[in-house]
């Protein structure tokens, strides 16, 4: 991992037209604002790890049951 | 054609209606090939079944019926990957996890399956800025739409 240390209002450019800038610090939250083209996908990293694996999960989903729970009552 | 599959069997499916999802799913890049199952028995709930992977189903809904004021911010590229212009065009569901404690289920709100089923493209995007859920619990949503008073769930469990 390349580790950089930047102050508030600094940035780091990515490949030749990405640009991540630190526009605010609060305590231990720190706003980032990135300009990327609007192709480049841009998200919450957890957010990828966590639709892994709840795309893991699902795969695995219980079938039994759907029927009941879909059931109409009458 | 006939379709081997790990949780239907053999299934019989619409060549036309295969979906391509380019990028694959998170997690499964490289399964590009995927059909919609649809059961009145089960619905609100569909099937996403690989056609490269037998054992690869999905569970998934069409989160509006449950949540009506879902509002997902989609990023502009995804329009142009899915070849549409507008947003109403696109088949919204999201990724279903039934555990066996089945009351616990829950889908995955900050990460949408979007269809464009007039090209048969599809793909999962993450959202950008959003607060929405991964594990949003859905049963008594899904108890609701169904009209269901007392649920009989719970029945050999």
């Amino acid at each position: 991992m390349l580790v950089l240390t930047r102050k508030l209002g600094q940035s780091i450019t990515l490949g030749d037209d990405i640009q991540v800038t630190v526009l605010a610090v609060e305590g231990d939250r720190v706003s980032l604002g990135v300009e990327a083209p609007r192709a480049v996908r841009i998200f919450r990293s957890e957010l990828l790890a966590g639709t892994k694996e709840v795309n893991r999960e699902a795969a695995s989903s219980a079938m039994i049951h759907l029927k009941e729970i879909t059931k109409k009552d009458l | 054609m006939q379709l081997a599959t790990t949780r239907f069997g053999n299934i019989e499916i619409d060549e036309q209606k295969i979906l391509h999802f380019n990028q694959g799913l998170p997690g499964w890049e490289s399964e590009k090939r995927f059909i919609l199952i649809s059961n009145e028995e089960t619905e609100p709930f569909h099937w996403l079944q690989s056609l490269d992977g037998a054992s690869l189903a999905l569970a998934v809904i069409n989160p509006y019926f449950l949540f009506p004021d879902y509002c997902p911010a989609v990023p502009e590229r995804v329009f142009n990957e899915l070849n549409v212009h507008d947003e109403n065009d696109l088949l919204l569901l999201t990724v279903v996890v039934i555990p066996q404690d089945f009351e616990n289920m829950t889908t995955n709100l900050a990460a949408p399956i979007l269809i464009n089923a007039q090209k048969n493209l599809g793909l999962q995007v993450i959202l950008e800025n959003t607060e929405y859920s991964l594990r949003c619990p859905i049963y008594e949503a899904v108890r609701s739409l169904v009209g269901g008073g007392t649920a009989h769930a719970g029945v050999d469990a």
